[in-house]
């Protein structure tokens, strides 16, 4: 009885010797396995109180980030691992594919490079007309885009949202907020960045909507992702908006988050159900979500 | 009165090192809902075997390691694996008597209460998909348990972890 009320005095501040005290005093052919006791409550609800804190310190201010950075080195060489045997194997078939594969793909990577470089061409030249006329017309100048080209390590083994993992990170000058896109449209954007690596949301997370206008006719709107790889949702059209199957959707720019100017979907469905408010629109992300591997981060107007 | 001194706890990190690669390792489509609670599977074992050395504060940091690899809000796994760490202290003189096969229905009711409770937190903190079953986490992770036993048991009785 004097042990269990030492211990208990002990253990509210030093855990381990308090546990190892009582050991001491049972015989040993018990073995020192009765832990349970009213110290424990008190420990988790401290370590509960911490976490509830750091959980708010977290969502409400950016001090933590720095905390956060430093924990990721240890994770670092974990996810390293994990990207492991797809750069194997990558690696391995560029090393060993045979020579005529090489030289079709060179050949054919040529005859892209032409093609885009006629059309580099022609953008010198439509460049240098806009300005010119954006000039006559006294509007600002569009704001010049950096790139910072990243690979994908990772995808986030949490099935309920969609992020992956860049090689990016904090040492890089990646920060939260940026766009990253890919070959073919805009492909999410940065919401966390560790030291090494950075978290990239999809466009069809749910946690993200994109302010876009279609290519057409110029009409706003906002696209939201669903959760769903293949389908992205218009919220909010009116039944009789202008929107057709088929319609290019653009960044618009607005609210400063995305930049403008990247195409994001294609409208794939509309449906007018006379219950509804609104129609159901649905569009099919460009940007290829499910096997692009390499892709670029936008540094808009900021310097890095 | 001397403490025992600390012998082979270089298997506890270790043991955590593998779960978190099993953790990150991504898998095949549908799969990833029925991925096994690795990380839990660890801390049970470990508050079960070496509570001296391993519990609520050591499940803290752990999860606080596995928020940043998950990228959820830093101390919501913390939380969580606190309190799986806490639940196992307080059974643990009963789950230790218990044959394997009722220690994975104990591990089921765990596991799944863990899983329901990090649902419960992130759907408080960020928006999320819900409406899934949670509970094939729990199912594979109990049909595990045996051999995860089995085979850290005889790892840590060759380390002498203590």
């Amino acid at each position: 009885m004097q042990g269990f009320t030492l211990l208990a005095t002990r253990s509210l501040l030093a855990d381990w010797p308090g546990l190892l005290f009582i050991a001491e005093f049972r015989s040993p052919l018990i073995k020192p396995i009765y832990s349970t006791g009213p110290h424990h409550g008190y420990r988790f609800a401290l370590v509960a109180a911490g976490s509830l804190l750091l959980m708010f310190l977290d969502l409400r201010f950016n001090q933590l980030d720095k905390a956060r950075q430093s924990l990721s080195y240890v994770v670092a060489p974990v996810q390293s691992l994990v990207a492991l045997p797809s750069e194997l194997v990558k690696w391995s078939s560029e090393t060993f594919s045979e020579r005529n594969v090489l030289l079709d793909s060179n050949r054919s990577l040529r005859s892209q490079m032409l093609i885009l470089q006629q059309k580099v061409q022609w953008l010198a030249i439509l460049e240098a007309e806009n300005g010119r006329l954006r000039q006559l017309l006294n509007a600002t100048a569009r704001l010049e885009t950096e790139f910072l080209t990243a690979e994908l390590i990772r995808v986030d083994p949490d099935p309920f949202s969609i992020q992956v993992i860049v090689n990016r990170g904090a040492q890089d000058g990646v920060a939260v907020g940026q766009a990253v896109v890919d070959a073919d449209g805009l492909f999410g954007l940065v919401v966390q960045v560790d030291s090494l690596s950075s978290r990239v949301a999809l466009v069809a997370d749910v946690n993200l909507a994109v302010p876009v206008y279609i290519n057409r006719n110029g009409m706003r709107t906002v696209v939201v992702g669903t959760g769903d790889l293949n389908s992205l949702e218009l919220e909010y059209m009116p039944d009789t908006a202008d929107v057709k199957i088929g319609d290019i959707l653009v960044t618009s720019g607005l609210g400063l988050r995305f930049p403008a100017g990247y195409p994001v979907a294609e409208v794939i469905a509309i449906e007018h159900d006379p219950g509804e408010p609104f129609a159901r629109i649905r569009a099919a992300p460009l940007a290829r979500l499910d096997r692009s591997r390499s892709m670029l981060i936008v540094f808009q107007g900021q310097k890095q | 009165m001397k403490a025992k001194p600390a012998h082979g706890l270089w298997l506890i990190g270790l043991s955590f090192f593998v779960a978190f690669y099993l953790a990150a390792l991504s898998l095949p489509g549908r799969f990833e809902i029925a991925r096994p609670d690795w990380v839990g599977l660890m801390i049970i074992f470990w508050v079960l075997i070496v509570p001296e050395r391993f519990g609520i504060l050591m499940a803290f940091l752990v999860g606080l390691f596995y928020d940043t690899l998950m990228g959820t809000t830093l101390g919501l796994y913390g939380l969580v694996f606190a309190a799986l760490a806490y639940t196992v202290l307080l059974l643990s003189v009963r789950l230790r008597m218990y044959p394997l096969g009722q220690q994975a229905l104990a591990i089921f009711c765990l596991i799944g209460a863990t899983h329901m409770l990090s649902q419960w937190l992130k759907t408080a903190l960020m928006s999320v998909v819900s409406g899934e079953i949670h509970i094939w986490p729990a199912l594979t992770s109990a049909l595990l348990w045996p051999w995860v036993y089995g085979l850290l048991q005889a790892l840590q009785l060759r380390a002498r972890v203590q």
